[in-house]
């Protein structure tokens, strides 16, 4: 499998404070990728990194097989990136920004550009500085989806956008990307659940899973062991089990690597007096927020 | 080259009303130095008082403008949109420098050629200086600021950092109490100022190349940090022997050095014997003359001297170096003096003893002299050699003759003399002018260099100035010795012999 984004033990430090720690992430070309996590986690720093904007501390990133630290023009002209807080030259209008680009992208395609733009009803001929958030977010995205990027790289895209702007951009990033690598960090999972292939979840600077969507539903369960008396903890309690609680007879965990024939064995093994266990399927909040309970050590 | 224009048709757009204000204010300083002279009394005119104002205004707007430009795509820092979009770096740097020659570069040349025209020089006579002028201003005007620019992500922390560089400057020369350096390009001051200039384009080479093309803004500022100090101070302490003996490399050959002797002339006595000398007091020291004498000088030759070093040597072996700068000189009637310090403490305890006197002297022959007649009330007179000269009246009783040149300051030494009564400037018949440099232009911000001022307050009748022009003809360095000499002979101010010492 080719990977679009690969990054070896990639650390960085910002004095003291250790921003992102032995990050080792690939994704594969294609993917609409997921980077999660809750704020200060290390998404932006990462997106950083891999874009050459910051140098890292200790590690090795690739983006499109090529070392981030030696991006050339030729490369860039093949990524897209849109970030939240990037400044924009906003003395521009939207349509000069859009001639102003143009030159720098040998596949840039301005029909395809005023095409994103009507679709999303962005007003070219006000000045940047002029323009809503939202707006100036869709403006964004028009200067990177036009040149027909292999990567598009969105950092926190939809953060503080209404939610018919933050499907409009959705709408336009899927009818438009083309078999591109999309790489979106968010520290809500919700803007992207419904269409990301891949996900990655990053918490204080560590990757604590990075996965194809549809295994990860697999194997994350939520367990519920009911017992003839009141439970006692087993005292080898299992990794993969998380967050657990427990109330009178019953006991409620969160299976992290379920399988259908391995883990009802190793909960008859675990306890003792069982009267009966259930497995539920999880949402994909329902999994993040288990793991970002169990990472901040409040389960 | 596509996205070399394509960034600087951006810039130039963003940046029209900046630029606006620098070329009004280039039109505005051309406008001034085309009619003012240059201000060097108290009876300056308001014109040449604001024209002296301009020359300190100009370069604070060049260095806005270069800043504007640079911050335009601001090195420093990550959230800069144009980091992520391809662009060339080598085009983003060259876009920043045509910004530059384009709007800086090319107005002041214009701007030169306006001044000169309007002072009576055809500036295109002047080719070489006009251009190595704007080369000059590009690297040690421009450049330098772009590059301190880049090190800061906006006009706040360049302005800031801007600010640095007087304070540093302040700190050097007079907390540190290290010699105050001008940028006065006389004899072989063109070598330290070259020095200088290298310091300067290597650090401006080096954070350019840093910033733009690998974006490392904590080692370029490193940079800036030790580059700074170290081209105010190469000036100072660039050492003055090796600057004339690099001098004396460089025109070796050009002419047969002439067989000099200098000697103690010991038909005249030192100290307060010799002929109305101006004395120019160093701290904690006492000043000693000494009567020269000079054999095996060509017929109708000058000397003069560049640079001498003098020691005093003891019986016993020990050596001691002269305070401040030593001097040779010849006073109203053409009798040559060594003029050094030393230091009271070690005076005191010297005088009575018999010592050698030892100068190790970079010395110059002026040849080729001419002479001319400037009337008193005369505008732009032209002295082959000097420059122009105006010999005018001012509103009080003050005379004030002046000579300016393009670009640089003339190889040719002068000297004024007033009819009716013979003056010479500042320290009697130091000539002015003689620059060795090969360059064709200097680092002013005006195109118009002063090449000779002085100021006379004479209430008689005046008719004419004389100026008298030499050429330097060929450096040489010669050691000489004045043996057995007691130091209190040669004393100015024998009050010295009474202190308690």
């Amino acid at each position: 499998m080719s990977y679009a984004i690969k990054t070896e033990e990639l650390s960085k430090r910002y004095g003291r404070v250790q921003a992102l720690n032995g990050l080792n992430l690939k994704v594969p070309e294609g993917a609409i990728y997921a980077l999660v996590g809750p704020n200060g986690a290390g998404k932006t720093t990462t997106l950083k990194l891999l874009m050459n904007v910051l140098r890292p501390t200790s590690g090795n990133c690739e983006v499109l097989g090529v070392a981030s630290g030696t991006l050339g023009y030729e490369d860039l002209a093949a990524i897209g990136y849109v970030s939240e807080n990037q400044d924009v030259p906003d003395w521009m209008t939207g349509r000069y920004l859009l001639s102003y680009l143009r030159p720098f992208y040998p596949t840039w395609d301005d029909g395809l550009a005023y095409e994103i733009a009507r679709d999303l009803a962005l007003p070219l001929d006000q000045k940047i500085k002029t323009l809503s958030r939202g707006a100036r977010m869709k403006l964004a995205v028009v200067s990177s989806l036009t040149y027909r990027p292999r990567l598009i790289v969105l950092d926190e895209p939809f953060a503080g956008l209404d939610p018919v702007v933050r499907d409009q951009l959705i709408q336009t990033l899927l009818q438009r990307v083309e078999g591109a690598t999309v790489v979106i960090s968010s520290h809500d999972l919700h803007d992207l659940e419904s269409f990301v292939s891949h996900v990655g979840y990053l918490d204080r600077g560590r990757l604590c899973f990075s996965e194809e969507i549809s295994f990860l539903v697999e194997r994350f369960r939520e367990v519920e062991v009911t017992l003839e008396a009141t439970p006692r903890l087993p005292v080898n309690w299992p990794k993969n089990w998380i967050c657990p609680e427990s109330s009178s007879a019953v006991v409620h965990f969160i299976e992290t690597r379920f399988d259908s024939e391995s883990t009802p064995t190793e909960i008859n093994r675990c306890f003792v007096g069982l009267r009966n266990v259930s497995f539920t399927a999880m949402s994909l909040r329902a999994i993040f927020t288990a793991v970002a309970r169990s990472s901040s050590g409040t389960a | 080259m596509l996205h070399t224009l394509h960034i600087f048709k951006k810039d130039s757009r963003h940046l029209w009303k900046e630029i606006l204000v620098v070329t009004t204010m280039i039109a505005a300083f051309a406008y001034l130095d085309a009619r003012s002279r240059p201000i060097f009394t108290a009876y300056a005119l308001p014109i040449d008082r604001l024209d002296a104002i301009f020359h300190l205004l100009l370069p604070l707007a060049w260095w806005y403008l270069i800043a504007a430009v640079v911050h335009e795509e601001p090195i420093p820092g990550d959230r800069q949109f144009w980091l992520t979009r391809p662009y060339r770096r080598r085009s983003l740097l060259a876009a920043k420098v045509l910004f530059v020659l384009v709007f800086l570069n090319l107005p002041m040349l214009l701007a030169d050629c306006a001044i000169l025209a309007a002072h009576g020089f055809q500036a295109w006579s002047y080719l070489p200086g006009l251009l190595v002028r704007q080369l000059l201003l590009l690297l040690v005007w421009f450049l330098p600021f772009m590059a301190l620019a880049t090190v800061t992500e906006n006009l706040k922390q360049f302005l800031l950092l801007l600010a640095m560089i007087p304070v540093l400057y302040f700190i050097f020369t007079f907390v540190g109490r290290l010699p105050v350096f001008y940028l006065y390009w006389v004899r072989g001051e063109w070598i330290p100022i070259s020095a200088m200039i290298v310091v300067v384009f290597v650090g401006t080479l080096l954070i350019l190349r840093i910033q733009y093309l690998h974006r490392r803004t904590t080692l370029a500022r490193g940079i800036a940090i030790c580059a700074v100090p170290l081209a105010l101070m190469v000036p100072s302490f660039f050492p003055r022997p090796t600057a004339y003996a690099a001098q004396l490399a460089l025109t070796r050959g050009q002419a047969m050095p002439p067989s000099v002797v200098l000697g103690l002339d010991l038909s005249r006595r030192g100290g307060q014997d010799r002929n109305n000398l101006v004395t120019d007091g160093e701290p904690g020291a006492v000043e000693l003359d000494f009567p020269l004498r000079a054999t095996g000088i060509p017929q109708d030759l000058d000397l003069v001297a560049d640079h001498l070093a003098v020691k005093v040597r003891t019986p016993e072996g020990n050596s001691l170096s002269t305070a401040g700068r030593s001097l040779m000189f010849s006073d109203r009637h053409g009798q040559l003096w060594m003029k050094t310090h030393v230091d009271e403490r070690a005076f005191q305890k010297l005088r009575g003893t018999r010592v050698t006197v030892r100068t190790s002297a970079y010395l110059t022959l002026l040849g080729n002299s001419g002479a001319t007649l400037i009337p008193a009330g005369a505008k732009s007179v032209e002295v082959p050699g000097i420059g122009r000269c105006s010999f005018l009246h001012d509103n009080t009783n003050e005379w004030v003759l002046f000579c300016q040149a393009p670009f640089r300051q003339p190889a040719d030494f002068c000297k004024a003399i007033l009819v009716e009564s013979e003056i010479r400037r500042f320290n009697e018949s130091l000539p002015a002018g003689g620059s060795y440099s090969p360059y064709p232009a200097e680092l002013e911000v005006s195109p118009l260099v002063l090449t000779f001022n002085g100021a006379y307050g004479i209430s008689g009748p005046i008719r004419d100035a004389l100026m008298q022009t030499a050429k330097p003809l060929s450096h040489f360095h010669t050691d000489f010795e004045l043996p057995d000499v007691s130091l209190r002979d040669f004393l100015l101010d024998k009050q010295i012999l009474d202190s308690p010492f």
